[in-house]
């Protein structure tokens, strides 16, 4: 055996012992994937060597120019909320299942009596006893375990079907990436061959796909309106989260930085927030992009129904005052911060150690301002599924590292004016979109953070 | 904003599409001011509900009276140790309905029934019902009682079902379970083996409705229950009793219960009398096979023999042609006849085998190897063994079993060689 290729399935658990260097084609995206893959090699004595080939991917791009990134960080967190109402009530179906509940037990953070009495009202528990005596059993014939999902938290799912030869069913994907991954038109990745949809049948949840051979793949490009329900907590960012109920519905105003370009009061607003918020999307079209360049070459539109869900959210507000304080046109300002947007959910991305879907983003100008540009402007990085999965809360207490972050990447990035690396490639934003970028976090940063490139990224040298 | 509730509503309404509430659900769930539990004409034995009921030797339970039943049981009881080495007299039979039937730690057990034969050929059955889950201690001891007093038990599908999930009710309790010290003979298994075929055809295979109970008992005991509840109905009636107090629901389902019972019973005895009697009181030749195997397991030879050839007999295909169940039974008979050294006998069969059109592959395959082995060591017929062992190399590619085959049919010629120098020595010497 002189080499072996293999996807992420050789990543964990296999041990073939003689092989004496590993080559990643691009960055498996975490930390410790990459010490996983990086590991299949050197398993006995001698000496071996991991090579990681970096994509034009924005995160590749980022780790290769920064690898402390890499060499010092630990492994990521694995991030879950068992809060999370979804999965906390498939988890007390099955706990019930198994074994009544008792008054007075606890099972997370919510009302468990509140709980279990809906659980009961839909006919799967029965409540039996009252008080400090009520025992609740479950009363259905299914297995709740049956519809708990590893994957995803709704176990409702589009299948795809191809029909290149004879009809069968080839994947499946989970309920709330279908419309992005299974479009018209998309093309859907299964074991290296290239699928095109022809239709995506909705309501029947069914991909009908046929193999196709072409050298792009497709990116959806979604509309998302993200509105807040409710703010758990707001502030403007000191690293400290104070609860924003405890001092009224407004907290103080605190000029927390003082020598300022824009002026002292620029920083006395809300910058970070998090909480409950109400994310509406609907894909609208969708980009061809070039396998290898990630160049854009081609795109299209869709009518797709919306979708719908609540899930938590951190977001970070750009002050009317800091937008007024640009020196640029209006669309020049708004492109500024879409590039910003675009920076930081790589980023986010990388401190939260989660995939790129986990997370989505959306730029948003609060409706009651007649003239946006004059206007606060939100960035909203919430958690793709329903109900949360508790990236909010990291994300608002990671606040200022992921502000300088976003700053180094963009200030490191060696394109003129934006690239797929930094703020997007200057297609998707207007020509000023990096400077723009770059003056806001300017703006928003404390001085002492706002120096670009620190040495200690400088020192080391990418591979 | 909405409410914690209206989410959880939300949310639980979404998780199970298609799944409709159930009837009488709707208002938040409280426990049934009174249960009415009359309809059940049962009583209260300390805090255990309890069914009893009697049926009389007299009684018909399909073609037979449960008192004819009952004889057999008597009479044969002895045969039961071909089942369960260590079972005997009382049997108590024993059949559970459950809140759910795929098994899991959640599953209750809410009736346990109980049955076996009365001193005077009648048949009593005593089914518990758990009437509110608090009372599921109190019910599993006195069902524990209850099954201590038996010899074995008997149950359909019990070693797989009942039995373990009873197992998890006490211990769930803490209590020990019983029936892990008690005999217990499953009939299931025997069932499928004596009522596999119907007309010399396979019509049981496993997880095949054919040798479910109902379907046993209406092809063997000719009986056709009236307004049965179907198995998949139960859960839903018990859980419909626990929300409303209402015991209409669960009358169908003491009946069924108690008809299950008879039924098991009812199979018992046929298995018993048929082990006990032996192969002449056979009614099919499925049953003289399965009675053949059975007594080849337990040691008795002669007893498995005519049983085989019971079964050649009943099974009357026209000599040659392909019979599954006759295939079957002269290869059990020849292989029963090799171990009594019956070696002619036995090749006598092989050899019906292997004349046989359509038999199966494997089959034939062991009847000419045994032919082959026949020849060479027994009938020192050096030529045919070698022309047996050469049809096999034809017929079979496998190199695994190809090189044994090879093996002998180069020591067959490594033999007929040395056979040959002799005669040529001979012929020497002689003309010397």
């Amino acid at each position: 055996m002189r080499a072996v290729v293999a996807t992420n399935a050789l990543e964990l658990g296999i041990d073939i012992g003689s092989l004496d260097a590993s080559v990643m084609a691009g960055y498996p995206g975490t930390i410790a994937s990459t010490w996983q893959r990086a590991g299949r090699a050197g398993r006995r004595a001698s000496r071996s060597a991991a090579v990681m080939v970096a994509s034009s991917a924005p995160l590749d791009q980022f780790v290769v120019r920064h690898p402390s990134y890499f060499f010092e960080a630990s492994p990521e967190r694995a991030l879950i909320d068992p809060d999370n109402l979804h999965l906390l009530v498939d988890h007390i179906k099955c706990a019930a299942f198994e074994l009544p509940f008792s008054a007075a037990e606890p099972f997370g953070r919510h009302a468990l009596d509140e709980i279990l009495d809906v659980l009961a009202e839909q006919g799967l528990l029965y409540r039996s006893g009252e008080g400090a005596d009520a025992r609740w059993t479950w009363t259905s014939e299914s297995y709740p375990a049956d519809a708990v999902s590893l994957r995803s938290i709704s176990s409702d799912n589009f299948v795809v079907v191809d029909t290149t030869r004879e009809t069968q069913v080839i994947g499946e994907t989970d309920f709330t990436s279908g419309p992005a991954t299974l479009h018209p038109k998309a093309i859907y990745i299964v074991e290296g061959r290239l699928y095109q949809v022809e239709k995506l049948d909705f309501e029947g949840r069914k991909a009908f796909v046929r193999e196709i051979d072409c050298d792009y793949y497709t990116d959806a490009i979604t509309y998302t309106r993200v509105t807040p329900i409710d703010t758990f907590a707001a502030d403007e960012g000191d690293d400290q989260g104070r609860p924003l109920h405890e001092g009224g519905d407004r907290p103080a105003v605190q000029p927390a930085h003082a020598a300022f370009d824009g002026g002292p009061d620029l920083a006395a607003r809300i910058v970070r927030s998090h909480g409950e918020v109400h994310v509406v999307s609907r894909v609208v079209g969708f980009k061809k992009i070039k396998f290898y360049t990630n160049e854009n070459v081609g795109s299209g539109e869709l009518d797709l129904p919306e979708h719908q869900m609540q899930t938590t959210s951190y977001w970070l507000t750009v002050p009317a005052a800091v937008m007024t304080a640009l020196p640029y046109a209006a669309d020049d300002r708004r492109d500024g911060v879409v590039g910003l947007s675009f920076a930081m959910r790589q980023v986010a991305q990388l401190l939260l150690m989660c995939d790129r879907h986990d997370i989505g983003i959306s730029v948003d100008v609060p409706e009651t301002t007649r003239s946006p540009a004059a206007a606060d402007q939100r960035i909203f990085i919430y958690d793709n599924y329903p109900g949360g999965i508790g990236f909010s809360v990291p994300l608002f207490q990671m606040h200022d590292e992921l502000l300088a972050k976003t700053q180094r990447l963009i200030a490191d990035c060696e394109c003129e004016s934006g690239c797929p690396g930094c703020v997007g490639p200057v297609g998707n934003t207007g020509p000023l979109a990096k400077a723009a970028a770059l003056r806001i976090l300017n703006l928003l940063l404390p001085a002492g953070e706002r120096e670009p490139a620190p040495e200690r990224y400088t020192e080391q040298q990418p591979f | 904003m909405s409410t914690l509730a209206d989410r959880i509503r939300g949310i639980v309404g979404q998780g199970t599409p298609g799944v409709p509430v159930p009837a009488g659900i709707g208002s938040p769930d409280r426990e049934p001011e009174c249960r009415d539990l009359t309809p059940l004409d049962g009583a209260w034995i300390d805090r255990c509900f309890v069914i009893e009921r009697r049926a009389d030797p007299s009684e018909p339970h399909g073609c037979e009276t449960i008192g004819t039943i009952a004889d057999c049981v008597t009479q044969s009881a002895g045969a039961v140790s071909l089942f369960a080495s260590a079972a005997q007299a009382p049997f108590l039979f024993v059949d559970l309905e459950t809140t759910g039937l795929n098994g899991g730690a959640g599953t209750h057990v809410f009736l346990i029934g109980c049955g076996w034969f009365t001193a005077d050929g009648g048949f009593a059955t005593r089914q518990f019902l758990l009437t509110r889950f608090e009372d599921e201690r109190c019910l599993l001891q006195a069902v524990a009682t209850e099954l201590e007093r038996a010899g074995a038990l008997v149950s359909f599908n019990g070693k797989s079902f009942d039995a373990p999930l009873l197992e998890t009710r006490f211990l769930f309790h803490r209590l020990e379970w019983v029936g892990g010290r008690l005999p217990h003979v499953d009939v299931l298994h025997p069932a499928r083996r004596f009522w596999r075929y119907d007309a010399g055809r396979v019509i049981c295979v496993p997880q095949n409705a054919a040798c479910s109970l109902t379907a046993l008992e209406h092809r063997l005991l000719g009986t056709m229950r009236k307004h049965d509840v179907a198995g998949i109905e139960i859960p839903a009636r018990y859980f419909r009793f626990v929300r409303s107090g209402d015991a209409q629901p669960l009358v169908s389902v003491l009946e069924h219960n108690r008809l299950d019972l008879l039924t098991l019973a009812a199979l018992t005895s046929r298995l018993l009398h048929l082990s006990q009697a032996g192969a002449m009181a056979a009614r099919s030749a499925g049953e003289a096979l399965a009675l053949g195997h059975l007594y080849v397991r337990a040691g008795y030879e002669a007893r498995a023999r005519d049983a085989f050839m019971q079964c050649i007999q009943m099974s009357r295909a026209p000599a040659g042609a392909f019979e599954p169940i006759t295939i079957e039974a002269i290869c059990a008979l020849a292989q029963a006849l090799r171990r009594a050294r019956r070696f002619d006998e036995a090749a006598a069969c092989w050899q019906r085998l292997a004349d046989t059109r359509g038999c199966p592959a494997a089959v034939l395959r062991e009847a000419i190897e045994a032919l082959a082995i026949h020849h060479e060591h027994r009938v020192r017929d050096l030529v045919t063994a070698k022309a047996f062992a050469l049809r096999n190399l034809e017929a079979d590619r496998h190199p695994r079993r190809t090189r044994a085959v090879q093996h002998r049919v180069a020591r067959l010629d490594r033999k007929l060689e040395l056979k040959n120098q002799k005669r040529e020595l001979f012929a020497l010497l002689e003309t010397a």
